[in-house]
């Protein structure tokens, strides 16, 4: 009997991911828990292993493509079932394809009029919304598939859209999505830097609305673009995949969603200087790099324990604050950007950051990082300073409420106490979540990072 | 393109001034978009208006009228002598359609839709031809529908094995017609000439007329259809014609007729050969139709394709929602070819509509309720003397959402619009239920059978069914 693998649900929230490798051909013998394929759901890769023993009769996603979970991954059979072409069903419920009622008249000599089944698109009864709704649906890049209606019989109405739109989860729980159908993906995106004007983009719907700025920034990396790029020049395709799609995909959700702001400072950091000067040969003797990215964890969790909305995520009507400090540090590696984060950093010390930070950036340069070390942040720490820079806006790293960046330690001349000194300064930069946090409680949680950054002594009294 | 040869630039151009592509030249249009509409005739409305809906839809008007002139008696009228005027019930037919083409003109000038006349020809994804002229577009829409199919074995002449466009144009009432292909257009026609005083002969392969259309509708239909003289060959196949005789096949016997003239309406096939399409990445189904996303984008980013040439159903009422969408998505607009609900119509008698899902197919996904009402137990139809026929609700059990809803009877053209707002609004028995009907009308019956689904049906004895 041949049995439909179904993509399992590898790890909290992940709903779908990409197939990046296959590692059986359509043919091969498996074995039970033999990995078969890699998959690259949020940022990490999982290996998916066979459920049973068998032989792959079909490849049911090709390698690029996205699966989400519960659609059919591949069908394994056993011996002899090679010479049946398995059928694929799709979970998706949206797309099953009714045929219409007759209307022409169909008989034997009547082959061309036979019934191709394209209409109706829908089927009475799987999605209760109204045409209005599914209109608002479109505009706003959301699949009704995904969509968990409130209404009498699961009825999607307006503020389902809306919620869904937004990211917030429904009612049963179910999270908004807000990406466009598969149906419509394209294979690649062009390497052009001006968006594409897309003709599924809605120009004519305000600017001001940011739900919508979104759903045409996620459709316009996703759809084929109507320009004809060549027409002016020789171009490069390369298809949209892999962690750049999941960038950009994260990134045009967290943008779209919460409205950024950045607040800017600069911080006297020569003691800290010195100090770290002193502990680096410490560190080195555990085989540890101590950069200042450990003293910065150290004095973002002491403000956060002072001002703890920056440690929040705003859902739906709620605002949930989280008393564990897991903070992520943004690792740049060759694929793109990647945010492991370091879980309870508040009971680590600085050495013990240190060694954890180094840890995560190695697998996430060597690709061994996990979907765990990549879930569940709570603020995350972008340094931009190692290459260089005075001051950037960051994009939070969504469900998260802020993020802050650091740039270049630089020597300044600076007036204390009325005097000119040299001192090593270095620029801070938080955006945060104006939903959830005013401009005067980030100034206030900036001074407190500020005056612990200034003071270390101060950190290590403070965090125990 | 010639060197020297000028294109006319354009933003949309849409190919067939049919119901999709006059639909959505004007839509385009009214978005602000140039627009230039091309057909090969000199004038609107495609086979629709021409040779299909409309003309029909007059004749059957005609020969209804004659045929209840003829049963005046049964409510007291006395009538003498009533004949049909050919001649002028064609040149009344002709007046309508020519109204409506030139009206058709007048809206697409009014809307500042460019024409042009011929056969339009794809060079690439941007440019076309239409005659001597080159049109360069940034988006096309492709809406060059159908045509009707011949059998090889009687093909259309013109003067004895006829078309459904031939039929429409005739000039004398046939004594004896024999109807190859018992699906809509040979039932409508059928039903035409048969009441207008032909002998009617139908012909279908399938076990049963209609093919796909579920039995008890079927029956209604035939009954009536029986009952003026209309002789049906089911399982019947028709064999070559000699001399004017043709042979049908039934059952492994073999009758012969010799008609006045012989309707083959066997369905009908998509314009898709004549278009140069290979030039462009345009892709079709192995049926020859023109494949398409809910947005009615081809393969190829600029063109676009609508109604019958991408497909069953075959409906002109289609097209034009098509049409719209095309346009819409071309302005930017976030419309899709979404639709729950896209009714169908057949103009026997008496009349059948559908929407939604059969009860065959409901039940193929859903725990399915429902409920009939007889027009036999409706005061209007009664006072009208047309009791024949039902209006039939499929629920999904659980929910009591309306999945989909079948009437025969008179009017069921008009009624179905009701039930075309509820399902492609999501509505439940309820709604359809508690909402006042006026009284005394057919569209009670709607109301009736959604409450017969319930079991508490006022003019339909159901028992009791309390909570």
């Amino acid at each position: 009997m041949a049995y439909d693998f179904r993509f399992p649900d590898v790890g909290e929230g992940i709903h779908e991911g990409e197939v990046v490798r296959w590692k059986v051909k359509e043919g091969d013998k498996v074995t039970e828990d033999q990995v078969i394929a890699e998959v690259q759901t949020d940022k990490a890769l999982v290996e998916i292993p066979s459920p049973k023993s068998g032989i792959i009769l079909k490849r049911a996603v090709a390698e690029g493509q996205k699966i989400r979970v519960n659609d059919v991954f591949c069908i394994i059979g056993e011996e002899g079932d090679m010479s049946k072409t398995p059928k694929i069903q799709k979970n998706g419920a949206k797309n099953e394809v009714k045929p219409a009622p007759a209307v022409q008249p169909v008989t034997k000599v009547d082959v061309l009029s036979q019934m191709r089944p394209v209409l109706p698109t829908a089927v009475p009864g799987k999605i209760v919304a109204t045409p209005r709704t599914r209109q608002l649906a479109r505009s706003l890049g959301v699949d009704m598939n995904k969509v968990t209606g409130t209404g009498v019989a699961g009825r999607i109405t307006d503020e389902d859209v809306q919620r869904s739109a937004n990211g917030v989860k429904g009612v049963n729980g179910r999270e908004g999505e807000n990406e466009t159908k598969g149906k419509f993906s394209s294979p690649g995106a062009s390497l052009v830097s001006s968006p594409a004007p897309s003709l599924s983009s809605p120009p004519s719907v305000s600017g001001s609305d940011r739900e919508i700025s979104f759903s045409a920034s996620i459709t316009e990396t996703r759809k084929a673009s109507t320009v004809t790029f060549e027409k002016w020049g020789s171009i490069l395709r390369i298809p949209l995949k892999g962690i750049r799609r999941t960038t950009a995909e994260h990134m045009a959700r967290a943008w779209a969603i919460i409205p950024h702001v950045t607040h800017m400072d600069e911080v006297d950091v020569s003691e800290l200087a010195a100090r770290r000067e002193k502990e680096k040969m410490e560190a080195e003797k555990h085989g540890y790099k101590l950069t200042y990215l450990p003293f910065i964890t150290k004095a973002v969790i002491a403000a956060l324990r002072l001002h703890p909305y920056f440690n929040c995520s705003l859902n739906g009507d709620e605002i949930i604050v989280k008393k564990y400090y897991n903070i992520g540090i943004a690792v740049d590696t060759s694929n793109g950007v990647v945010v492991p984060n370091i879980k309870n950093a508040e009971k680590l010390s600085i050495l013990e950051l240190a060694r954890e930070m180094q840890t995560l950036a190695e697998k996430c340069r060597d690709g061994s990082i996990t979907l765990d070390e990549m879930q569940g942040g709570t603020f995350t720490i972008t340094n931009i300073g190692s290459l260089g820079g005075i001051m950037a806006t960051p994009i939070i790293n969504h469900p998260e409420a802020a993020i802050l960046g650091v740039g270049a330690i630089r020597e300044k001349a600076v007036v204390r106490k009325g005097k000119v000194a040299v001192r090593k300064i270095m620029p801070l930069f938080l955006s945060f979540d104006h939903r959830v946090i005013d401009g005067a409680a980030a100034a206030k949680f900036v001074n407190d990072i500020i005056r612990h950054l200034e003071d270390p002594d101060l950190m290590l009294v403070d965090v125990a | 393109m010639v060197m020297g040869e000028l294109a006319e630039k354009t933003q949309v151009v849409v190919i067939g001034g049919g119901p999709g592509g006059y639909v959505a030249a004007i839509r385009a249009a009214q978005l602000g978009k140039d627009v230039i509409l091309i057909e090969k005739e000199n004038k609107l409305g495609g086979m629709c208006l021409h040779h299909g809906c409309i003309p029909s839809k007059a004749l059957i008007h005609a020969s209804n009228f004659f045929y209840s002139i003829r049963q005046a008696g049964i409510v007291g009228i006395k009538t003498g002598k009533v004949s049909i005027d050919t001649k002028k019930l064609q040149s009344w037919k002709e007046g309508i359609i020519t109204h409506l083409a030139d009206n058709l003109s007048k809206l697409c000038t009014l809307n500042k839709v460019e024409r042009l006349q011929g056969e339009a020809e794809f060079g690439d994804s941007h440019t076309l031809r239409v005659g001597g002229e080159v049109v360069s577009f940034e988006y096309a829409i492709i809406a060059t529908g159908s045509r009707l199919n011949e059998l090889p074995a009687l093909p259309h002449d013109g003067k004895f094995i006829l078309s459904a466009k031939d039929v429409l144009a005739l000039q004398s009432i046939p004594k004896e017609l024999l109807v190859v292909g018992g699906g809509y257009i040979g039932l409508e026609l059928g039903t035409v000439f048969a009441k207008m005083g032909s002998k009617v002969v139908v012909v279908e392969l399938q076990e049963q007329l209609l093919p796909g259309y579920e039995p008890d509708i079927v029956a209604v239909v035939q009954e009536q259809m029986e009952k003026m003289g209309i002789i049906v060959l089911t399982n019947a196949s028709v064999g070559k014609m000699v001399k004017g005789k043709i042979i049908v096949k039934q059952n492994g016997k073999t009758q012969s007729f010799t008609p006045s003239c012989v309707l083959v309406a066997v369905g009908s096939t998509p314009n898709t050969k004549i278009l140069g399409l290979e030039n462009t990445k345009v892709k079709m189904d192995e049926k020859g139709y023109i494949i398409v996303n809910e947005k009615m984008q081809t393969d190829e980013p600029t063109i676009f394709a609508i109604g019958d040439c991408t497909g069953a159903p075959m409906l002109a009422h289609k097209a034009s929602r098509q049409g719209k969408v095309a346009a819409e998505v071309i302005a930017g607009l976030p419309s899709a070819f979404d639709n729950l609900a896209c009714p169908a119509v057949i103009f026997t008698d008496p009349e059948i509509a559908t929407v939604g899902l059969s009860e065959k197919e409901a039940r193929q996904q859903y725990d399915v309720r429902t409920g009939k009402f007889p027009f036999k137990n409706s005061a209007r139809a009664m006072t009208l003397n047309e009791e024949d026929g039902f209006v039939k609700i499929i629920a999904d059990a659980k929910t009591e959402q309306i999945l989909g809803v079948t009437i025969v009877g008179i009017n069921a053209s008009e009624l179905i619009s009701e039930a075309c707002l509820a399902i492609e609004m999501g509505a439940f028995l309820e709604d359809l239920a508690d909402t006042i009907h006026q009284h005394p009308t057919l569209s009670e019956s709607l109301m009736e059978a959604a409450e017969a689904v319930r079991g508490t049906a006022i003019h339909l004895f159901q028992g009791k069914n309390g909570p």
